[in-house]
């Protein structure tokens, strides 16, 4: 009886010595504005990291509506990922207010804007206003959709994991490295895929594919939306048909977020074909991470360029 | 030699440095650290049948709205708007100018903790933390109007809030203020007020919210006593997620009235967003104690959120069986740097 006492006692105390180390080992809890910048986090962060993402996938980053249930999610991580360029100017800074977590305000560590040291596209320069539409004065903020960026963005991540959490620091780091790794090798077969309609003019919905079509050698010859998020005019959208005509333009390329009557109407009304496609991770069920959105971009245009 | 050479590299290099350097370190006229700058411009167009004697009918400035909004330093972040409206009553003329809110943020608060301090609109409800040009009709709901005012009803002091961590969103808040929000409060007086709001949101889809949420107002009426003044509200919400110019509808109703009785009022309004730039809206309001109701209905071209044009028909019943009805006409535009709006 007493030996069963003793066992019980002494498990009892492996129990609690191990069940802290096991069940209550610190994870870093992020929050990512998008799903594309959470998969590259995931990656990097590993098994260190507890992740949630606040735009889904099939919605227009531009222009979700500020939750409080998004701050609940913001309310107590240690890091806030986000796209910057002002993508998100519209719903995070009340997020953040409304968070009350001061370790995510600007400044702060744990506030990370992903868009540090990525080359960027169209910076506008002499005077902008806003007759040109909602156009980002700092810059095209879609980077993500150029893999090359995927992987600057994943370092600018487990740079500041590790900032945050120098213990696991060097496992950040093997991951970026195991990710740039992965990345290099599709972004090579990627690339041989894409010489079948290198140099190809399409048209597109908004101004959003250019990281990607700056990448892959397509060139975008005009615009559905001749100013960012203003529906076109029926006249421009008669001179729009009529230059994707005189161009032989086959392509109308537009996000599966925005209003597709109009660019149906394009399609309709000229010989372009339109491809609807999604712009970031989870824009379909199928797109679970950063790399399967490449492939399923890659797949579509190959297949809609054979047909 | 030598030292003549490196004599004359001295000066050369002070005085460039003092040449580039004096652009701005000089003269104080960097605009780098400029605050976010914004003005709302509110035109309005109104024509009463009967003429009415609180508002004339033609054409004015409803409100013309300036705000400020920048990182003070680490530790703060601060909003200053200021409005300029024809003056409330009729003993003046020409334009009026009002500090709406000029706060402060803490920043470094342990997490969960909020804490501004300085003039803020009152968070009482819904209605009354909106701005002129946020607001869902021209005019707040007669119930508002009744007890808060022409405008929402601002003071200076403090507010403490924290966002309890529950599955859902919970913010619980309290205030303390001067005590000299528009006329709630006796303005003679010495003592503060003081009050609080306890909301509650729910995502019941990715597509609709619900919230839940109960103010009270708490402060001298004189000398000899106290008002208090108490609300509930609730507020659905739907916008179809996965189409940004898509659909989107708002249900939002308010209920308040002080303790003793003297006034109470509440309204239901009705928000709907059909196509891309139009939305229509409807509502009905009561002013309990003076048996007046309101029902109003609104028609709005939205061409992009920095501008609208509100077509409105507004009906008013009154205790004695006279009727007014209003249309009003507002352009709505908003230029610079303007933050974002709360849910």
């Amino acid at each position: 009886m007493n030996k069963t006492i003793k066992q019980i006692v002494i498990g009892i105390l492996m129990l609690a010595i191990f069940i802290p180390t096991i069940s209550f080992a610190k994870k870093i809890k992020v929050v990512a504005t998008l799903p594309d910048l959470a998969s590259i986090t995931e990656a990097v962060g590993g098994a260190n990291v507890e992740l949630s993402a606040i735009c889904k996938g099939y919605q227009d980053p531009h222009y979700l509506q500020a939750k409080p249930s998004y701050a609940r999610k913001m309310n107590n991580v240690d890091l806030l990922v986000f796209n910057g360029l002002e993508l998100e100017i519209g719903w995070l800074p009340p997020l953040i207010d409304v968070a009350r977590n001061p370790q995510i305000r600007p400044g702060k560590i744990g506030c990370l804007d992903c868009s540090e040291g990525i080359e960027l596209l169209e910076v506008p320069t002499g005077k902008i206003d806003r007759s040109k539409g909602d156009i980002h004065p700092l810059g095209n903020p879609h980077y993500t959709l150029d893999p090359r960026n995927g992987i600057k963005v994943a370092e600018t991540i487990a740079n500041r994991l590790a900032e945050i959490d120098p213990e696991n620091g060097d496992e950040y780091f093997r991951n970026f490295d195991n990710f740039k790794s992965m990345m290099d090798v599709k972004i090579y077969e990627w690339e041989e895929k894409a010489k079948l309609f290198k140099g190809l003019e399409i048209v597109t919905y908004h101004k959003q594919w250019e990281y990607l079509t700056n990448w892959l050698g397509l060139s975008i010859e005009g615009y559905l939306e001749n100013r960012p998020g203003i529906p076109p005019s029926p006249r421009h959208l008669k001179s729009f048909v009529e230059m994707i005509d005189q161009r032989g333009i086959q392509i109308l390329l537009a996000a599966n977020y925005v209003d597709v009557s109009q660019a149906k109407k394009a399609a309709d009304r000229s010989k372009a074909k339109l491809i609807i496609l999604p712009t970031l991770v989870k824009g379909k069920e199928f797109i679970k991470s950063y790399t399967d959105l490449f492939d399923y971009l890659i797949e579509q245009l190959i297949e809609n360029m054979e047909e | 030699m030598k030292k003549c050479c490196i004599f004359t590299i001295f000066i050369i290099s002070t005085s460039m440095t003092l040449l580039f350097g004096q652009s701005t370190t000089a003269s104080g006229a960097s605009n780098v650290m400029n605050p976010a700058i914004s003005a709302n411009g509110l035109f309005l167009g109104v024509a009463h049948n009967p003429i009415s004697d609180e508002e004339t009918n033609g054409f004015k400035i409803q409100e013309m709205e300036l705000q400020f909004t920048s990182i003070v330093d680490p530790f703060f972040k601060a909003d200053v708007v200021m409005a300029l409206h024809p003056p409330h009553d009729e003993d003046h003329h020409g334009m009026s100018i009002d500090i709406e809110e000029g706060y402060l943020m803490f920043q470094s608060l342990p997490r969960g903790f909020g804490l501004r301090t300085g003039k803020f609109l009152l968070p009482f409800g819904k209605h009354n933390s909106l701005h002129t040009h946020q607001t869902p009709f021209v005019n707040a709901p007669i119930g508002v109007e009744d007890i808060f005012g022409h405008h929402a009803a601002a003071d200076v002091g403090f507010e403490l809030s924290y966002s309890i961590p529950l599955p859902w969103y919970s913010e619980i808040l309290g205030i303390l203020i001067d005590g000299d929000a528009n006329e709630l409060f006796d303005k003679e007086s010495n003592q503060p007020a003081t009050g609080g709001r306890f909301s509650n949101l729910w995502d019941i889809s990715d597509n609709s919210t619900i919230e839940f949420g109960s103010s009270v107002l708490y402060g001298p009426k004189d000398e000899n006593s106290i008002i208090t003044l108490y609300g509930a509200d609730f507020t659905f919400k739907w916008k179809d997620i996965r189409k940004v110019y898509g659909k989107a509808f708002t249900w939002q109703n308010e209920f308040l009235s002080y303790a003793n009785g003297d006034h109470a009022g509440f309204y239901s309004i009705i928000q709907y967003k059909f196509t891309r730039r139009w939305w229509t809206s409807a509502g009905f309001s009561q002013a309990i104690e003076e048996k007046t109701s309101e029902y109003k209905t609104q028609i709005a071209f939205v061409p992009s959120e920095f501008s609208a044009v509100r077509l409105e028909l507004v009906y008013t019943d009154f205790e004695n069986g006279d009727a007014n009805i209003a249309v009003y006409l507002q352009m709505n535009f908003t230029i610079g740097s303007h933050p974002a709006h709360k849910y």
